[in-house]
């Protein structure tokens, strides 16, 4: 997907951790793992919403866009 | 009452196919024996008749007993309540593949021995056949519909 989720990277500069990250948000974190890992197919944007409140940040520092030939 | 899930109506069902999984295996095997014991009761056919009786009814009753196995799988899948998996889309072809080759041997029959029961079947596994196939498609659609809903976060 040309869609790239940078949570991992913002995670580490807030020094949050997934569990603790997931508590929060209230979203299990198994479901923040498949998020982390680039599996998911679709964010709400009220999970997004969350995730940028509690690690204080914008959608655009979480999700990147990369040219992909390859579809 | 509960129609899917466990000690439910599919549960249920899925039961009544094993019963007929047995007694079609069973029939399967003792065929040679049950087909002259029929034919003699009904004082019906002559040794060419029996010899194409027995060489159709095998593999109709093994497509059979095939699209019976893979019902239970489907059923199997609704005890667990959840029979959205690609391993049902698989199911349902291969029952429309198995459905196809009874309609091709009942087509045979009818060439051979007609009878109204011959006609009759084709006519009901090529619909079997067609449902299948498109269940098959409505399956895999459904399957596609709940994994992009699972993997939304």
């Amino acid at each position: 997907m040309s869609i790239i989720v940078n949570l991992d990277v913002i995670m580490a500069k807030r020094k949050i951790s997934l569990n603790e990250l997931s508590e929060r948000i209230g979203i299990t974190a198994a479901n923040l793992s498949i998020l982390k890992t680039n599996k998911a197919k679709a964010i709400r944007f009220s999970t997004l919403e969350a995730i940028c409140r509690e690690l204080q940040c914008q959608p655009g520092d979480i999700l990147i866009y990369e040219h992909n030939e390859r579809k | 009452m509960k129609i899917t899930g466990k000690h439910s109506l599919s549960a249920a069902v899925k039961w009544l196919i094993l019963a007929a999984m047995f007694v079609g295996a069973a029939l399967l095997i003792s065929l040679p024996w049950t087909l002259k014991w029929l034919m003699s009761l009904f004082n019906e056919g002559t040794a060419v008749h029996y010899k194409f009786y027995l060489i159709i009814l095998y593999p109709i009753g093994l497509c059979l007993l095939f699209i019976l196995s893979e019902l239970r799988i489907m059923f199997l899948s609704l005890e667990e309540t959840d029979p959205f998996v690609y391993r049902n889309v698989t199911a349902l072809r291969r029952m429309a593949v198995a459905a196809g080759i009874l309609c091709i041997l009942f087509v045979i029959k009818m060439f051979v021995v007609n009878t109204l029961m011959t006609v009759l079947s084709f006519f009901v596994f090529f619909v079997a056949m067609l449902l299948s196939f498109i269940l098959g498609d409505v399956f895999q659609k459904a399957v596609e519909y709940k994994q992009y809903h699972d993997l939304t976060i």
